[in-house]
């Protein structure tokens, strides 16, 4: 572009002719008139003097405004000359005015075409028509090239000129805004639009713009491109549905299916051209593909175009992009999900060991029972036969005794010997030394009071009438009829002993106790204390047992419980002290209170609050012997019962006190089964978690 | 008989008492016999059977009694200078392994029958000990020769003789 023309620098109008001279200085004065005082007219007449002028003017740096060309010149056409000119850059914005009396449309299409005519006259020219179009190029030219100082120069230019360029900038000025608005409703107003009509009106510019390409239909289930290859296309989808999806660990993970959108293939150009899902086609699908030529050239045809289609694109990527969040937010849900369901699965495993090592001490005591039992039955017999053959064996001596002379004697000897209460050795030993000094014989009162005989007189009334000689043999007679009827009292009242165990054994194990009954707590209570034996030969066993009405228990359950609390007592006291055992019924008439109360050392506060859970532990870590799993039973069979069990204890008195209600809880009730059966199990947990 | 041998049987339960008593019948024409309940009744026959210049020869213990257990009345025997020297035989059912371990390293136990016994294999062990006690502690062993191990018995008698 040649130097913007400034206000009171000279610019300069070129006029070219070969007409005479006063011809020239007319046109001159004329040009002069029209260009008004911005333009001085320079006038050359030929060819080559146009180019030294236009070298000066070069040099000079004046610009051109117009040029105005008459075709006849000295040295070459106008026409040729003009075209010569517009080939310099420098001249492509100055204005070309021809003035030619005959001009071909040849000539005039070629000056045209190249842009090097901007006006052209027929001569001879009238003066007003060639000043109104230097005006109007003139001010042509300054619109163009220095708008700026139009408006200082207006009187100079063509007013219409100046109106119309006016009108046109404006219109300029609203075609950009139109433009802009255009541009704008694609992210805003356009999203008024439905999805569906949108992209109907992204095809139908398509269509406008591409001179409706033809659509493709493919059979569902035919995959259109593959992940990681190249696409060369996109796919704008009339009907049907895709699938989009990833292979992640040999796996194909369907990514998006409603939300592949209708425009497939567009990761792929963003991608330097290969896939980054496989497409897949869901349904038969009708679509059309474009290449990337295609979609350029259309979307630099169409504004419009442009608009549907970014509109369109955003909303399916958008579309994505929400649906990959859902997919992110579904993959951390099910995450929590699983992380959930992993904590839920421990705690089930958690509950299940639990639940097993109760079934197998239920088990064990069930099985316990059931052979306490066996046993029991069999044991059954040979004391029967032990006690009746002892009943015969003293009905067979005394038959014989009948026999025999003195025979009488022998059978209240046995008889005594049968009922006699033994006593103690010291008391034996008392009566022997004083016999022996008595009778003045210690090796015969040592044998007299082995067959019960303590005093003197009893010693000569047995003798009595007997010749001295026969005494010895008397005595040795009399002492094995004694010991025959100590045997037999010993085979009773031992055999009597094993039945007792054998009773209380069957009573305390009631392997066949499936449902609650009435029963004495006082008898399970003995029962238990009898099997204990010896266990509590250095304990002085306190009963204080209060009248009861009878609790509906399971008495079996029930002595399990008095077993552990009363061995737990006897721990404490190292199997020394006072074991008291005291029971209540209840003021409200409803419950009735055991007590089993020890002489130990107490239980310190702190293991007291734990006493009862499962996992007792003392500090070395080892379980306490006899606590912890005992009282965690006992608690769950008197939770069972409905009842409870309370611990208060201080240095020599620890009182465990159960407490019972008299009726056995009725859901419990319906629910029994027999030991170790689910539901009954369930039946114990629910107990656990509530103590 | 120069000294009185005392036998001493410990149990508290009578018919067992009975039964053992009558066990070592054979042995009561030479020792003396004696039976007690607890170990305070059978300290009191020990008491009186010392003070007349007798000597314990054996005891023979349930472990399980009322009051003092048979182990700790073994242990105090053994600890006492005048029956320290008895044989000590514990007869029970109930002894768990620590306390016959102590029996052992604490009283000296020379034996530990378990019940129900065999009325031979009592008095085989009574005879045994009593054997070793005169043995080891009476210097007429003539008189027991009958009733305890004879031969052993014999031998050294022979043996004293061929000392001296």
């Amino acid at each position: 572009m040649s130097e913007a023309p400034t206000f009171g620098k000279q610019c300069v109008l070129l006029l070219c002719t070969a007409e005479p001279e006063q011809v020239r200085q007319a046109m001159s004065e004329r040009l002069s008139e029209a260009g008004g005082p911005l333009l001085s007219v320079e006038t050359v007449t030929g060819a080559e003097e146009l180019r030294e002028t236009l070298q000066v003017l070069e040099e000079r740096s004046v610009p051109i405004p117009l040029i105005v060309m008459d075709d006849a010149l000295e040295g070459g056409r106008g026409d040729d000359i003009l075209l010569e000119i517009h080939e310099n850059p420098r001249y492509r914005a100055t204005r070309k005015l021809l003035l030619s009396r005959h001009s071909s449309l040849e000539d005039l299409t070629r000056l045209l075409n190249r842009g090097a005519l901007n006006t052209r006259l027929k001569k001879p020219a009238e003066n007003e028509e060639l000043a109104e179009a230097v005006r109007k190029l003139v001010t042509d030219y300054f619109l163009e090239q220095a708008p700026g100082e139009v408006e200082h120069l207006s009187e100079y230019f063509d007013p219409r000129q100046l109106s119309h360029a006016l009108v046109a900038s404006e219109r300029l000025r609203r075609d950009l805004a139109a433009q802009l608005r255009t541009l704008k409703r694609s992210f805003l107003s356009v999203t008024d639009l439905s999805d569906e009509c949108l992209e109907e009106e992204m095809i139908r510019e398509i269509d406008r713009v591409l001179d409706r390409p033809p659509r493709e239909t493919t059979p569902a289930g035919t995959v259109m491109f593959r992940e990681g290859e190249p696409v060369d296309k996109i796919w704008i989808i009339i009907e049907g549905k895709v699938r989009l999806s990833r292979m992640a660990q040999d796996k194909e993970v369907v990514m998006h299916m409603e939300s592949a959108g209708k425009i497939v293939g567009l990761l792929a150009l963003a991608q330097r051209q290969t896939a980054f899902y496989t497409c897949r086609t869901a349904t038969e699908l009708t679509a059309l593909p474009i290449t990337l030529e295609q979609l350029d050239l259309a979307l630099q045809a169409s504004a419009d175009l442009s608009v549907y289609f970014d509109t369109v694109l955003i909303r399916t990527l958008a579309t994505r992009v929400r649906r990959s969040a859902e997919l992110q937010v579904e993959v951390e849900n099910l995450n929590t999900a699983l992380s959930k369901e992993r904590d839920q699965l421990a705690e089930t495993l958690d509950l299940l060991q639990r639940t097993q090592s109760r079934l197998l001490e239920t088990e064990k005591m069930a099985t316990l029972g059931l052979l306490s039992a066996g046993i029991a039955h069999e044991l059954n017999n040979p004391i029967s036969a032990i006690l009746r053959s002892a009943e015969y064996f003293a009905e067979d001596l005394e038959a014989i005794h009948r026999l025999v002379e003195g025979g009488e004697q022998l059978t209240e000897r046995l008889r005594a010997a049968r009922q006699l209460k033994a006593l103690p050795t010291r008391e034996e030993r008392r009566f022997r030394e004083r016999l022996g000094k008595e009778l003045n014989d210690m090796a015969l009162a040592r044998r007299l009071v082995g067959i019960g005989v303590y005093k003197r007189e009893e010693y000569e009334a047995l003798f009595r009438g007997l010749p001295a000689g026969a005494r010895e043999e008397r005595l040795k007679l009399l002492e094995r009829v004694h010991k025959l009827g100590t045997g037999l009292r010993n085979i009773h009242s031992a055999a009597e002993r094993v039945t007792n165990i054998v009773k209380s054994l069957r009573s305390y194990a009631r392997p066949d106790e499936f449902s609650p009954a009435f029963e004495e707590i006082h008898e399970g209570l003995e029962d238990t204390l009898l099997l204990f034996g010896p266990g509590l030969k250095n304990v002085r066993v306190e009963r204080r047992y209060g009248k009861l009405p009878k609790v509906e228990c399971l008495a079996a359950q029930l002595n399990q419980v008095w077993t552990n609390l009363i061995s737990n007592s006897l721990e404490a006291m190292g199997g020394k002290g006072t074991l008291t055992i005291e029971t209540e019924a209840a003021s409200d008439g409803q419950h009735v209170h055991v007590r089993i109360i020890d002489s130990g050392p107490g239980i310190p506060k702190e293991v007291q609050e734990r006493i009862f859970g499962l996992h007792f532990t003392t500090k070395q870590g080892r379980v306490q012997f006899g606590l912890g799993m005992g009282l965690s039973i006992c608690q769950r069979i008197v939770n069972r019962h409905g009842g409870s069990i309370e611990l208060d204890s201080r240095p020599g008195r620890t009182c465990f006190t159960v407490t019972l209600p008299v009726r056995y809880p009725g859901e419990s009730r319906k629910k029994l089964q027999r030991p170790g059966t689910p539901a009954q199990d369930q039946q114990e947990s629910k107990h656990g978690e509530a103590s | 008989m120069s000294q009185q041998i005392l036998v001493l049987c410990v149990e508290d339960e009578q018919e067992v008492r009975d039964a053992i008593v009558r066990d070592l019948e054979p042995f009561s024409g030479y020792f003396q016999v004696e039976a007690a309940e607890d170990a305070t009744a059978a300290q009191e026959v020990l008491g009186e059977t010392l003070s007349k210049g007798g000597l314990l020869g054996l005891a023979l213990c349930d472990h399980l009694l009322p009051g003092e257990t048979g182990v700790d009345f073994l242990v105090e025997l053994n600890k006492d200078s005048r029956t320290a020297a008895a044989r000590k035989v514990l007869i029970t059912g109930q002894a768990r392994l620590e306390d016959t371990i102590r029996a052992v390293n604490e009283a000296g136990l020379d034996n530990y029958i378990a019940k129900p016994w065999k009325r031979e294999e009592l008095q085989e062990i009574v005879k045994k000990q009593l054997t070793e006690f005169v043995l080891a502690n009476v210097e007429d062993l003539l008189p027991y020769v009958n009733v305890l191990d004879g031969v052993r018995l014999l031998e050294e008698v022979r043996n004293r003789k061929s000392d001296t």
